[in-house]
């Protein structure tokens, strides 16, 4: 088992909130893998956006441990901050409005 | 909501159709929805990419190495064998005539084109090489020249189509995933584009969305299918990581062994010379075979055969250019000197809605475009013509719809036409108590994996029919167990799994009334194709006591027709 951090956050102007969750971390599970886990089994409230799975819609892009990565091509590993882009307008949790940039970078600790 | 046309589906067929409406009716409007993300959803981005047109078109238009001896006949032809001839040829004249200016057209929009190639199945190099984002940036382009003629609706989950007094279809019902609210469309046209339902398999090498829902929404309002007993599967798919499908396995051409659970290389079974490399419908079928007689391993979702590289010393895997162009180093070293599972994963519907040559439905205000059609490639698809379908469909159904537009009021509509459908929406939203949508969509994957999958016979198939109407019933009664409105993937899965089960039991209730094998449909009860009996198309429609009906009638061909020894 291994512990993930995932910052939840129910919309723009609304309380962010670090949890932690117990995963199973599979050999080389994704962080995606591991946002599905969680969705499946712990808390089906959990936002996320995917669809290709395979690197190529670039949908799927969050921040872990502050850097922008897509979920779908980086492997999970015990102790990562999973947040949402941080330049871009937040819809809830980890889903972000790509359509709409933030004019300058907020202030925050989406991670 | 009111505009002119509504497109579901944002991708290859939807926003090449939308475009081509812009361009047939100056005052169009047109509303492209996706319940992702424009550009970022559906199958179009994910592939490869060969897109086809006849090889003297490949030099003609597009300067490029084909070969002048090819004509569109010759192409058509190639298409009608590999879809073992029960394709629509009228359709397929419609395929060949308009490809090479459809493809064209998108490269002008900006679509890199990086070469031809000669795939398998094509006489001559006809596959003009280029990505799906690339095919997708061409189209997007070309969308935003028009400004906000073309409304793009991203997170909007399309649920049913509204139908007036007349039987006319004049709009649509949806959720906002980005405010939880229902959404009413009024429109002339509705045209659905929503891809194939791949995603009624637990493997698959297509994304998240498609699970059936244009099929879905289709079929409750009486639209007719063909040929949804043809669903191409991919032969040995891997899990490259965990919870990521590969849709190519190099491994298995550079010598890795196929191995059931009592250790034996089992090809020898099915395919004693050529063992794995054998052809992919052999070995789709020795490992689903396999799986089915007890000798692979089973789990929750279709079971599974091992593919192992034990014996391979490491030097053989370093040095293949397929495997290091394919895979992360990590995973490459990951599998050197183990066996991992491998599994047949769903890739592509060859039947669908029932289109005529302007994409128009049995019913009135509906039209259908892109892979949730079915008649172009009968039994099987060549590669790279389903790109191709994609565009020329959409250009087609464009012109289709503003036609349309043109001679026709914006419709109106009262609460009673849509009250009940939404209704529909918010109804598992709000119930507390019920079946997990999670845990109903894992059930139908399962249930495809198994018994509706690469292979198929009576029991199984009326076993999986039997099981669906249970299903169905829990699928009316899902609950929704947080209570999030924004973003709500439980809610989303909710309004899913009616059409996924839907979807599977016109695959399984057409796969049971073909008493044959032909292409991708495999009958282990009836292992032979049957030329004398079978040069048919199945035919689908919800009849007026409201049950699945499955017709049969014989193929339309204009051109080619099977010699004697096929
Ligand atoms: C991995 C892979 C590789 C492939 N490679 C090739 C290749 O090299 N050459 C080739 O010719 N073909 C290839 N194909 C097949 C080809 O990509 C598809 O057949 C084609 O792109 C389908 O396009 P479409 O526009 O019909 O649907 P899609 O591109 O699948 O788009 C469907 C759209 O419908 C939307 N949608 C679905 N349901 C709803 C709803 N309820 N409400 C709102 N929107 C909805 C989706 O969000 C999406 O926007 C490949 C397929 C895959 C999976
Ligand atoms: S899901 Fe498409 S890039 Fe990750």
């Amino acid at each position: 088992m291994a512990t993930v951090h995932i910052r939840r956050c129910d919309g723009p102007g609304a309380e962010p909130r670090w949890v932690s969750y117990e995963v199973p971390l599979e050999d080389r599970m994704t962080v995606l893998g591991v946002l599905d886990y969680i969705y499946e089994n712990v808390d089906t409230s959990l936002a996320y956006y995917q669809s290709c799975r395979m690197g190529r819609c670039a949908g799927c892009f969050v921040q872990v441990n502050g850097k922008g990565v897509l979920s779908c091509e980086t492997t999970a590993f015990d102790g990562m901050r999973v947040g949402p882009l941080e330049n871009y307008e937040l819809v809830r949790d980890l889903v972000v409005d790509l359509n709409k940039p933030l004019k300058k970078r907020a202030s925050n600790d989406r991670g | 909501m009111v505009t002119d046309v509504l497109v579901v589906g944002s991708e290859g067929a939807g926003a090449r159709a939308a475009i081509s409406v812009c361009e047939a009716d100056p005052r169009a409007r047109v509303t492209l929805t996706t319940k992702g993300r424009f550009t970022k959803s559906g199958a179009t981005l994910t592939a490869g990419t060969d897109i086809d047109v006849d090889s003297t078109s490949v030099i003609e238009l597009f300067g490029l190495e084909g070969d002048r001896r090819d004509t569109k006949d010759t192409f058509l032809e190639d298409i009608v064998v590999e879809g073992r001839y029960v394709n629509n040829q009228k359709l397929v004249e419609v395929l060949v005539e308009n490809a090479p200016r459809v493809v064209k057209e998108v490269a002008d929009w900006g679509m890199k084109v990086m070469g031809v190639a000669r795939a398998a199945g094509h006489r001559y190099p006809r596959g003009i090489l280029s990505t799906g984002v690339e095919v997708m940036k061409g189209l997007r382009n070309k969308v935003r020249q028009f400004g906000d003629r073309v409304t793009v609706m991203e997170d909007t989950l399309v649920t049913d189509l509204v139908v007036d007094d007349a039987g006319h279809v004049s709009g649509a019902t949806a959720l906002d995933l980005r405010t939880g609210e229902p959404v009413v469309f009024v429109s002339k046209v509705v045209l659905l584009a929503t891809g194939g339902g791949l995603r009624v398999y637990p493997w698959t090498s297509g994304p998240e969305e498609l699970t059936g829902d244009g099929h879905g929404m289709a079929y409750r309002i009486g639209t007719r299918f063909t040929d949804m007993e043809f669903v191409q599967f991919l032969t040995c798919t891997l899990e490259a990581p965990p919870s990521k499908v590969r849709s190519v396995n190099p491994f298995q051409l550079y010598g890795g062994w196929l191995l059931n659970r009592e250790g034996q290389r089992f090809m020898a079974r099915w395919d004693p010379v050529r063992m794995e490399q054998s052809t992919r419908d052999n070995l789709a079928i020795g490992i689903m075979s396999e799986i089915l007689e007890g000798r692979g391993w089973t789990d929750d979702k279709g079971g599974y055969v091992l593919i192992s590289m034990k014996h391979l010393p490491d030097q053989i895997i370093d040095d293949s250019p397929a495997i290091q162009a394919w895979f992360k180093k990590d995973f490459i070293e990951s599998v050197k000197g183990k066996a991992v599972k491998c599994f047949p994963a769903c890739h592509f519907y060859c039947g669908g809605i029932v289109k005529n040559e302007r994409c128009e439905t049995n019913i009135p205000g509906l039209l259908a475009a892109g892979e949730v059609c079915g008649g172009v490639h009968g039994a099987n698809r060549l590669s790279g013509n389903a790109v191709t379908e994609i565009l020329v469909d959409g250009a087609i159904s464009g012109v289709t719809a503003a036609e349309l537009v043109a001679n026709r009021d914006t419709p109106r509509l009262g609460k009673s036409h849509y009250e009940g459908l939404v209704e529909k929406i918010l109804a598992p939203f709000n119930r507390k108590e019920g079946p997990s949508p999670i845990q109903l969509r894992k059930r139908i994957q399962k249930l495809a994996g198994y018994k509706v999958g690469v292979v198929r016979d009576a029991d199984l198939l009326r076993q999986a029919i039997a099981e669906l109407q249970d299903i169905k019933a829990e699928a009316a009664a899902v609950a929704v167990y947080n209570s999030q409105k924004v973003y709500n993937r439980e809610w989303v899965e909710a309004l899913q799994v009616e059409n996924m089960a839907l979807t599977l039991e016109m695959i399984a209730r057409s796969a049971l009334v073909r008493q044959e094998s032909r292409g991708t449909h495999y009958r282990r009860d009836f292992p032979k194709s049957d030329n004398s009996n079978w040069l048919k198309n199945t035919f689908l429609i919800k009849n007026e006591e409201g049950d699945m009906v499955v017709t049969t009638a014989p193929s339309v061909i204009t051109k080619v027709r099977p010699k004697e020894e096929d």
